[in-house]
């Protein structure tokens, strides 16, 4: 049974904001850092981003190429597994849909499961369904200024229904795949999906 | 990994707070009860739950201060001045009070003696709690099984800075590039 805490009060949020707040997570106004190791720095000239096949065929973009395609701005609400979120960030980024479309044309073959790897090693995997039909992004600018590298700069992975671990900062490449594989966190304790209104926070919830 | 990560579901535990230590003006170690609690490894951390009377919950992520080999679990708590959670665990909870958790979490941020060493642990506010639990395994270690932790050169050094006082008290002396600092010796 739940023990009451004694004493204890909280901060009741406004019925709008405890609406919009997924379990467990509180509102936070600040924009928190949190990574597993230093944050890469990368010049424009030589970054790339590159979707890779199921059957190995890629399509790559260079920073100027990448920035001309079709832009989308976005207002969304964000959720970090370490509990805080942040309502209403604005972002302005290329849908994946668009990077998908385009690299069709070139004989990419996409996949059921992607693995995004970022500078520095890192990875996160996330199914192509919840990456398509205008859900995610791979964002370049927040506010309206270039997204700094503490936050992903020069371009990161937006999934904002999930868990904000899956929006892979310094994201350069989405390998699509048959079958799903844990990235990094998720080999690590993390849940394998991560939807913060199922609180699927930790490997075994349900 | 550990073995509470694997497969089943992280439970709510109830615990109960044994003692309640001033460690800083702002901070406090609540020491507690854990019926069940599966152990963990240095560096983990836990997810604590409060409810208010009518129900309301509030829940936070707080590093474990305490050894795996310690027989109560410890969770060192910086005091938040705009803080929901953290004013009522350092200034309202006392001993004999319960608090649901869950935990251990994380398999990343983690040291155990079979690693090795040399340890260089640098640390800025809060974030010597998970330090503190790394430190206290090492020396829980090193008394148990003196010689051979020696052998494994896991010596330790710890740079923190606490943020009330703005002071950095450096206790690493004589950091050589051949103490070798690695990855993987952290």
């Amino acid at each position: 049974m739940t023990p009451i805490s004694r004493g204890f009060r909280g901060r009741r949020q406004p019925e709008g904001v405890a609406a919009r707040l997924p379990p467990g997570q509180y509102e936070t106004r600040d924009f928190p850092v949190l990574s597993a190791g230093p944050t890469p720095r990368v010049s424009l000239s030589v970054w790339d981003l590159t979707l890779r096949g199921t059957d190995g065929q890629s399509m790559r973009w260079n920073w100027d190429e990448f920035v001309a395609l079709s832009r989308e701005k976005i207002t969304v609400d964000i959720h970090c597994v370490t509990k805080w979120s942040k309502f209403g960030t604005s972002w302005e980024g290329v849908a994946i849909d668009t990077l998908i479309s385009e690299a069709a044309k070139a004989g990419v073959r996409a996949g059921p499961y992607v693995l995004a790897r970022s500078d520095g090693g890192y990875t996160t995997n996330v199914p192509l369904a919840d990456l398509t039909n205008g859900k995610a992004w791979i964002a370049f600018n927040y506010g309206d200024a270039p997204l700094p590298p503490e936050h992903g700069g020069p371009a990161r992975l937006l999934v904002p229904h999930l868990y904000f671990w899956k929006s892979a900062k310094w994201v350069r490449e989405l390998r699509f795949m048959e079958s799903d594989a844990p990235g990094f966190w998720e080999s690590l304790g993390y849940h394998i999906y991560g939807d913060p209104w199922r609180e699927q926070r930790y490997a075994g919830d349900e | 990994m550990s073995a509470a990560v694997a497969g089943a579901r992280i439970a709510w535990r109830v615990a109960t707070v044994a003692n309640v230590v001033r460690e800083t003006p702002r901070t406090r170690t609540l020491v507690l009860d854990v019926p069940g609690w599966p152990g963990h490894r240095a560096g983990q951390h836990v997810d604590v739950r409060l409810t208010a009377e009518d129900g309301y919950q509030a829940e936070r992520s707080y590093s474990i201060a305490s050894a795996p080999e310690d027989t109560k679990l410890a969770l060192t708590v910086e005091e938040l001045d705009d803080g929901e959670v953290s004013p009522y665990l350092t200034e309202e909870l006392k001993a004999g009070d319960q608090l649901e958790l869950r935990g251990p979490i994380g398999g990343y941020f983690v040291w155990d003696v079979d690693i090795g060493g040399p340890l260089f642990l640098v640390a800025g506010g809060s974030g010597i709690v998970p330090l503190m639990a790394m430190i206290r395994h090492r020396n829980s270690a090193l008394s148990a099984h003196a010689q051979a932790a020696r052998r494994h050169g896991a010596g330790a050094r710890v740079l923190s800075s606490e943020r009330w006082r703005f002071d950095v008290r450096p206790v690493c002396r004589g950091i050589s590039a051949a103490d070798g600092l690695g990855r993987r010796r952290l």
